[in-house]
């Protein structure tokens, strides 16, 4: 049984479409980013999920129950941690997490919690004290009360320091082996990329694309990228045989296949024409790279 | 619904709230005892246990209008409604935890009065008279006002994002609610439906001291109380459909 099924959601604010027959599933112990501009929609679809706001049409099962606006059960599986942490300022951490303990967690498990999230050594300071990365940490902590099935978190990074933000994704993928199910969305795309299993794209509020990880990148070119002696002249020379290069870095760079049909071609035409070739590289796109090609060819489709 | 109101006595057991008000009811009902039964001649001809807690009353009154006001907007100015209602417990539940939140307070706030009144009583008041009656009386005229009241300046906080508005306004409704009653008292001469105005019922409080109010209101201190209730459970439930269609 899927532990997140979003099937055909649309939402409305006012006469504005937010959201356009959006759907994706989750399997257990998988974590899926949620990636996109700012505004596309992937905090709307987060809170829909958790039922802070309400969506027009289309259907939301957690763990393979129906949520409705008054059938919420299904949401004691679910930790949740959207925009940004708001945990009560006047309460100590520890006091923050013993006040959204339903009474599922054990002071044990609690001190587990407190202990993977790194929130031990100020859990008795008062939450108004802390600094936007402790507010995160907590934030994470409160969310893995009631041990959830399904954890939606929105740009659970912002505010960490890079040892933070490492222990944090080691967290995330030890919760994912234990299991449990991770939504998560982040700018950090770098770090994303590290843990996520599956990607969902949304620009303008529709779904653009879903990927697993390895397919995702593996969509994205491999480019090629050569110094020469001549740059002018290497220029010219693949230009006129219609293989578009480009100039980065001082270097030219070509689109290729997996087989090196390109590189290959490049190497005997410039050989030919007496070009020195000074250095070669292949380069994989990355995440980010992937995904700005992706919003780049949709708004252009868009533009159309 | 358990948990709920758990969660809701955790959150006001470790705020200022009930301690401050508590320590202005003890103080004010006190200071009133003093004044009651040693301020001279003619204050201290009254046996006065009555409006001493009458006195403390009024500040449980200030303050429960400001424990209202907040009880709904304070989790949306503080951002913490995003844990509020992102659980399993449907908003009507949230609400209904919070309004037997509203009525514990109460409680413990007259607890607080009766107790000041009483230690007032045995310090300053020689014949050691303690009028039941009178106590009684400001107490359930209180909670008909109270639930009236209080179901007004929620629906109205209801509207506001940021908690120190929605008290301010509730304060400020709290008085012009007596000026604007006036005024309506006059139009019920031409008008004599105004008289089921909400406003009207307000004067509960006044009536249940002063029977001859009925002259003012028009109506009998029953139909205020069944009318206050009516009133009442309309606004609740308008706060309710207003409260469940907020979005975060």
């Amino acid at each position: 049984m899927k532990t997140l099924e979003v099937q055909s959601l649309n939402k409305f604010f006012g006469r504005k479409q937010a959201l356009f027959d959006v759907s994706f599933d989750i399997e257990p112990g998988t974590i899926l980013g949620l990636i996109g501009p700012n505004g596309a929609g992937k905090s709307t679809i987060m809170k829909s999920i958790v039922g802070l706001t309400d969506y027009n049409s289309g259907s939301i099962k957690i763990d393979g129950k129906e949520l409705t606006k008054n059938k919420r059960s299904s949401l004691e599986n679910v930790g949740s941690m959207i925009e940004s942490p708001a945990p009560y300022l006047n309460l100590t951490g520890r006091q923050n997490l013993k006040l959204f303990n339903d009474g599922s967690t054990t002071a044990e498990e609690m001190q587990e919690i407190m202990d993977e999230t790194q929130i031990t050594e100020f859990a008795d300071r008062k939450a108004k004290k802390y600094s936007l990365g402790m507010k995160q940490r907590l934030g994470i902590a409160i969310s893995l009360l009631n041990h959830p099935k399904l954890l939606i978190l929105d740009e659970p990074m912002n505010g960490l320091d890079p040892q933070s933000t490492h222990d944090l994704r080691d967290l995330l993928v030890k919760l994912s082996k234990r299991g449990i199910s991770i939504l998560i969305s982040s700018h950090l795309l770098d770090e994303l990329s590290r843990i996520a299993d599956y990607y969902v794209v949304i620009n303008h509020g529709k779904v653009i694309k879903k990927s697993d990880a390895k397919s995702f990148l593996s969509d994205g070119l491999k480019n090629i990228r050569i110094e020469v002696s001549d740059m002018d002249k290497a220029m010219n020379i693949l230009s006129s045989e219609g293989l578009s290069p480009v100039i980065y870095d001082k270097k030219i760079e070509i689109s290729d296949n997996d087989e090196g049909t390109a590189l290959s071609q490049v190497i005997e035409l410039l050989s030919q024409s007496e070009v020195q070739i000074l250095d070669v590289t292949r380069h994989q796109e990355d995440l980010e790279e992937s995904l700005l090609k992706i919003l780049s060819e949709d708004n252009s489709k868009e533009a159309k | 619904m358990l948990t709920l109101i758990r969660q809701e006595l955790y959150k006001q057991l470790h705020g200022k709230f009930y301690i401050g008000w508590s320590i202005v009811v003890l103080a004010i009902t006190l200071l009133s005892g003093y004044f009651y039964h040693n301020g001279g001649t003619a204050l201290s001809t009254i046996n006065a246990s009555g409006r001493v807690f009458g006195n403390g009353l009024s500040m449980v009154l200030i303050a429960m209008i400001v424990f209202a006001s907040s009880l709904l907007t304070k989790d949306f100015s503080n951002n913490t409604v995003k844990y509020l209602f992102a659980r399993q417990f449907s908003r009507g539940k949230i609400l209904i935890s919070k309004l037997i939140t509203t009525v514990l307070m109460f409680v413990y706030l007259v607890i607080i009065t009766f107790i000041a009144t009483a230690i007032a009583n045995v310090l300053f008041n020689e014949n050691r008279a303690f009028l039941w009656h009178d106590i009684f009386g400001y107490l359930i005229g209180m909670a008909f006002y109270l639930f009236l009241m209080l179901s007004i300046v929620l629906l109205i906080s209801n509207i506001f994002k940021s908690n120190a508005v929605a008290i301010a306004f509730g304060i400020v409704f709290y008085f012009v609610s007596n000026v604007i009653n006036v005024f309506l008292n006059i139009l019920v001469d031409k008008m004599e439906w105004i008289k089921y105005n909400p406003l009207n019922f307000l004067n509960i409080l006044k009536q249940y001291s002063v029977p001859e109010y009925s002259q003012l209101s028009r109506l009998s201190v029953t139909q205020l109380e069944v009318g206050s209730i009516i009133w009442g459970i309309i606004f609740l439930l308008i706060t309710y459909v207003v409260y469940n269609r907020r979005n975060v």
